[in-house]
């Protein structure tokens, strides 16, 4: 079923917050709503920017391609349980937010101020860990169950 | 049309870039395979956080509740303008976010962050003293 490329999307979440709704508009003009329990979403959230860094690669032909958000606003909250949440928003809306412990956030902090301090003596990112995203493996439409496990 | 989703199936992207596939099974067990394309995908991307936390929200009856991705990994680099400063944040599930700010922004938020990872680990260090 195509969706059409230039309608509105519309996102809703049911009365009981078990079930989220994205309102599309078919290619021949017709509604499409999409009801995805909360698990689905979820998995969803997490496998669909992979799948759209693997498209814009494969639009613009550069393998490096990706999309990097404008940070617009920050906010840093400390939970109950001693963790730490920063969440980013962009200017267009776009909004995550990451929980990590307080070593991790420390380790952050460093990097951003070493990077910050001496972003062209930098030839290369740090990176906190040798593992690089693997992003594309799973996007060339053969099963992938995996991508659908539920996030731990 | 509805389709009320029971299990997600596979998806993959067009030689192209310009269609994402999505397919899935609904309740009857009738396997749909939606094409999105980019734009669509996109936004339904851009969009499904943020439901997430309306999600939580309801669901909690906590109007301060949101959606939380753990942090897996993380990557701080500098782009090629040497002015820009990329975050990546990760989960180990695979989700990822980029973030590109201005070196200032990137000093400041630095600074924040370590200033509140310090008072965490005072309170923790209180906690067991």
């Amino acid at each position: 079923m195509r969706i059409d490329k230039s309608s509105a999307l519309i996102g809703r979440v049911a009365a009981s917050g078990d079930t989220l709704q994205a309102d599309f508009t078919g290619a021949s003009g017709n509604p499409v709503s999409v009801l995805l329990p909360f698990d689905q979403a979820k998995e969803l959230t997490t496998f669909l920017p992979k799948l759209l860094t693997d498209a814009l690669r494969l639009r613009t032909q550069n393998d490096e391609a990706r999309f990097v958000f404008a940070l617009d606003k920050w906010k840093i909250e400390i939970t109950s349980d001693s963790r730490l949440t920063v969440t980013m928003t962009s200017p267009d809306g776009f909004e995550v937010s990451f929980g990590m412990a307080h070593q991790e956030c420390l380790a952050l902090a460093r990097a951003l101020r070493t990077e910050a301090e001496w972003p062209s003596d930098r030839a290369e990112a740090s990176i906190k860990r040798t593992r690089l995203p693997q992003i594309g493996d799973s996007a060339r439409g053969v099963p992938v169950p995996e991508c659908f496990d539920s996030p731990k | 049309m509805e389709i009320r989703s029971q299990k997600l199936a596979t998806c993959g992207v067009t030689a192209d870039g310009e269609t994402i596939n999505l397919d899935l099974f609904d309740t009857d067990g009738t396997r749909i395979s939606l094409n999105l394309p980019f734009e669509q995908a996109g936004a339904l991307a851009m969009t499904l956080p943020h439901l997430l936390t309306v999600a939580v929200r309801v669901r909690t009856g906590d109007d301060a509740a949101r959606f939380v991705f753990t942090l897996g990994e993380w990557r701080v680099e500098c782009a090629d303008d040497q002015r820009t400063m990329i975050v990546t944040l990760k989960t180990d599930d695979g989700f990822e976010a980029s973030f590109g700010m201005p070196v200032d922004i990137c000093r400041s938020l630095a600074g924040a962050l370590k200033l509140d990872a310090r008072y965490i680990a005072d309170r923790v260090k209180q906690t067991f003293n």
